[in-house]
């Protein structure tokens, strides 16, 4: 890092009106992290003393939450027919997130190639690019509302915006895998006249698998979040929904309990899934 | 002045690291210590401060034997036991001058420790400490801006923060280049003639060890083969270290 | 001899690629299989998925248009906006303050690490899999309809994202510098602040960094289910049917969020 002038300046600001002997001898310095990290603390405090904290008692709003926390965590309700139901809502779930990871997957990596800078002219990455950039900014719960208006709200809306997102986030990913690779390793095929979508699929492919695998399951995990909570926000069904009436609607905390419990195991396994697979490629996919 | 007795470690899964060491270090000496690769030259060097716990022996140091000391004792003694890294280990994203005062964390309470509150004294010896390694200019440089031998230059300027007795130099110019390499031995050199500091050091070329040693160790297989002032170490005796056969 | 050898090796050869096909073969029937299953079994039709997607952005661009009146609420936006990326940026900051507070107890030169990194992986994988709808409903229904209430969602979330990832670089940054500190003759606190943090510390804002950027598109879904923020602003324009007003709101989360992006990316080159 280069040493900018404004850093010293400090040094002698005091030494000249004190005795010389005394000099301050500085041994910080001032960096762009420090800086980034003043200024995101004076957002925080900024943020706090704007903050409409509304008008309730904090300590009693606060011995409420952890009481409902325990009807939560230390009395779920558990009966047979609640369990069946919410298996049946759970199973749902999953099998959406599993279905938009696939068509994240397929549609993610024709975008990555699409947007591969050592594939491709940057005049069409540039393009697959803002569309991905575009796609990723507006949040999965909005895309799910604008798909409801087109095929109403349920699984297809459900569907389409989960996967929307899917896709942008993997073919961003697997791009920055792609790239990774940079442009020796592709040439080698060109030169022996290898056309391009058969350099990608005999070139490109499997040199990133580990990378494709991983990032797919990281966004299988993603996607089982986002189900959850779309089918909460938009009604799009599934255990997100029930959590939704069950807290929102008959204030059954022994029930979200449940609900959460079901949620948070499903997670984990995915979870251990995901870091299982990604120990299993470890040193191949570090760059 | 170190004085090892009957030293002895095996690893949890392992042939023994060191058999029977017995290895007597007067003070100001520059001592070298030489051996195949695997011979146990770390192993041994790090037993000394303790930063590997050995399983029997004494390593007397200042009239006690590092080996039984408690947490707290074995701090006090740290300080006054320097050492120097092949990979430099300084904390990269800070300046140089800190990572010198850093050698003087052993003597501050908790708050000043924590929060790097360090007196003008203690300043001003690090900034003579840095000109004397011919590093003036660089106090407020990060450390990650620095070759490899200005950085083991600031490692050896914390360890003489600390006010050592002995500096223990595990390879410390493995990593660098024959200019370096030299430079940074020379300041060892120095320091052991001016200061009286007792430098012992790792080193796998033998020329090198030849030419600044005063006294040379070699291991062989955990034990040592060589314990000798350098003027009675001769060619025969270096073959035989790293011969394979014997 | 060697044409012998060159027969083996091109019968092997002819054997791998036949099984490699096989396998191919085998792995496009199963995605396929499932997923038709899948769409099925959800009810999920894909002719109708695939027209909707034209539709729906030939509808956006028709309705989502501002016009002259829009703007008059656009000032209204603009600060419930800022408010969203305030809560955004306090509440990673804030949950950074905790994670690494409960970071450090894990750092390997402190005793007892072993067992305390348990617990903070435990507590870790308990936030973060959680889902955001539970937190948001639970604190809605003790903190009222308030941006404290989204506050405290997005810093339980925050909280137990950057744990896991602290503790993951805690890990991969190896112990050299703390045995150099350790010569010295300090303690473990004192390693940990003068070390350890220090080294590990540009990491960490890079995940803040990430985490705020994160937290601006959560804050639309906390918005929505807690009444707060620019969620609830987009909600209400939404189901009242003023498709322009709700369309400038996703305009301007999308700025917000591209411009974050960028940001941050330019800021973690200047960090790292
Ligand atoms: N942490 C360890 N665990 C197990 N065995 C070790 C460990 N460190 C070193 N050893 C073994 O101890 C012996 C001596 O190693 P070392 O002291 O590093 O040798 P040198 O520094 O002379 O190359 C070697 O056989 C090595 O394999
Ligand atoms: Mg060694």
């Amino acid at each position: 890092m280069i040493i900018e002038p404004s850093d010293q300046t400090n040094v002698s600001l005091t030494t000249e009106t004190t005795k010389p002997k005394q000099q301050k001898i500085k041994i910080h310095r001032l960096n762009a992290m420090k800086v980034v990290l003043g200024v995101l603390a004076g957002l925080t405090l900024l943020s706090f003393m704007t903050m409409d904290r509304g008008s309730v008692s904090l300590i009693k709003a606060t011995s409420e939450f952890l009481v409902n926390l325990k009807y939560m965590f230390l009395q779920p309700k558990v009966s047979v027919n609640l369990l069946q139901g919410l298996s049946n809502s759970l199973l749902l779930t999953l099998g959406l997130s599993i279905l938009t990871t696939f068509i994240g997957v397929f549609f993610g990596f024709i975008f990555a190639v699409l947007s591969a800078t050592n594939l491709l002219d940057r005049r069409y990455t540039l393009i697959a690019r803002s569309v991905m950039a575009f796609i990723r900014a507006v949040p999965t719960i909005l895309w799910v509302l604008v798909f409801s208006i087109v095929c109403g709200l349920g699984i297809n809306a459900a569907v389409l915006g989960l996967s929307l997102h899917s896709i942008a986030y993997l073919g961003k990913a697997y791009s920055d895998s792609i790239e990774a690779l940079g442009t020796d390793r592709l040439e080698s095929f060109k030169a022996s006249g290898v056309g391009f979508w058969a350099t990608v699929c005999q070139g490109v492919i499997p040199s990133i698998k580990p990378a494709l695998i991983s990032w797919s399951f990281i966004r299988l995990e993603i996607n089982f979040a986002n189900a959850v909570a779309i089918g909460a926000a938009a009604g799009a069904g599934g255990i997100g929904y029930q959590l939704f009436v069950s807290s929102a609607f008959d204030f059954d905390f022994h029930e979200v309990g449940t609900i959460v419990y079901l949620i948070l195991i499903t997670a984990i396994i995915l979870e251990i899934i995901a870091v299982q697979i990604r120990k299993q490629f470890i040193d191949t996919t570090q760059r | 002045m170190l004085e090892i007795k009957h030293l002895n470690k095996t690893y949890k899964a392992g042939r023994p690291a060191l058999k029977d060491i017995n290895v007597s270090i007067g003070k100001g000496q520059f001592v070298v210590i030489l051996g195949p690769s695997g011979a146990g030259k770390t192993t041994l060097l790090r037993s000394i401060n303790q930063l590997i716990t050995s399983d029997s022996g004494e390593i007397d140091f200042e009239d006690q034997n590092l080996r039984v000391l408690n947490k707290q004792q074995l701090r006090q003694k740290r300080q006054r036991i320097g050492m120097i890294f092949q990979n430099y280990n300084l904390v990269e994203r800070l300046t140089v001058i800190e990572n010198v005062l850093h050698g003087r964390l052993g003597q501050k309470n908790l708050w000043q420790g924590m929060f790097g509150v360090f007196s003008q004294t203690e300043k001003q010896e690090a900034l003579r400490l840095l000109q004397e390694v011919d590093l003036q200019g660089f106090e407020l440089k990060n450390c990650s801006d620095l070759s490899g031998g200005q950085k083991q230059r600031v490692g050896i300027a914390r360890a003489l923060m600390q006010h050592p007795q002995i500096i223990l130099c595990d390879e410390p110019v493995a990593s660098l280049d024959p200019a370096s390499s030299v430079m940074v031995l020379d300041l060892l050199k120095k320091l052991t003639v001016e200061k009286g500091i007792t430098c012992i050091v790792n080193l796998h070329q033998v020329d090198l060890a030849l030419d600044y040693a005063d006294q040379i160790i070699g291991i062989k297989a955990g034990a040592v083969q060589i314990n000798e002032p350098k003027s009675q170490v001769d060619k025969a005796m270096l073959q035989a270290l790293y011969d394979k056969e014997s | 001899m060697k044409s012998l050898e060159n027969g083996l090796n091109y019968q092997d050869l002819q054997t791998q690629l036949r099984q490699k096909r096989h396998k191919q073969f085998w792995t496009l029937l199963v995605v396929g299989g499932s997923y038709l299953a899948l769409s099925w079994l959800l009810h999920f039709s894909n002719t109708i998925g695939i027209w909707a997607i034209p539709k729906s952005f030939s509808w956006l661009f028709i309705n989502f248009v501002p016009h002259a009146q829009t703007m008059q609420t656009l000032p209204d936006i603009l600060s419930k906006l800022l408010a969203t990326i305030g809560l955004a940026i306090s509440s990673a900051f804030i949950a950074a303050i905790f994670a690494i507070g409960l970071v450090s107890f894990c750092a390997p030169v402190m005793p007892h690490y072993l067992g305390v990194k348990r617990v903070v992986r435990l507590i870790a994988s308990f936030l973060r899999n959680i889902p955001l709808v539970a937190w948001s409903m639970l604190l809605l229904f003790t903190f009222k309809q308030n941006d404290l209430t989204g506050f405290l969602a997005l810093f339980l979330m925050s909280l137990g994202f950057l744990l896991r990832a602290f503790l993951e670089i805690m890990e991969d940054e190896s112990s050299q510098i703390a045995e150099a500190l350790q010569v010295t003759g300090a303690g473990g606190l004192v390693i940990l602040c003068r070390g350890v943090l220090p080294t590990v510390m540009p990491q960490f804002v890079s995940w803040i960094l990430y985490m705020i950027e994160n937290n601006i598109r959560d804050a639309t879904l906390v918005g929505i289910l807690t009444g707060t923020g620019i969620g609830f602003v987009f909600d209400s324009y939404f189901k009242s049917l003023r498709y322009d007003l709700a369309g400038i709101t996703v305009l301007c989360i999308i700025v917000v969020v591209i411009a974050l992006e960028n940001i941050s990316a330019q800021l973690r080159r200047v960090i790292a």
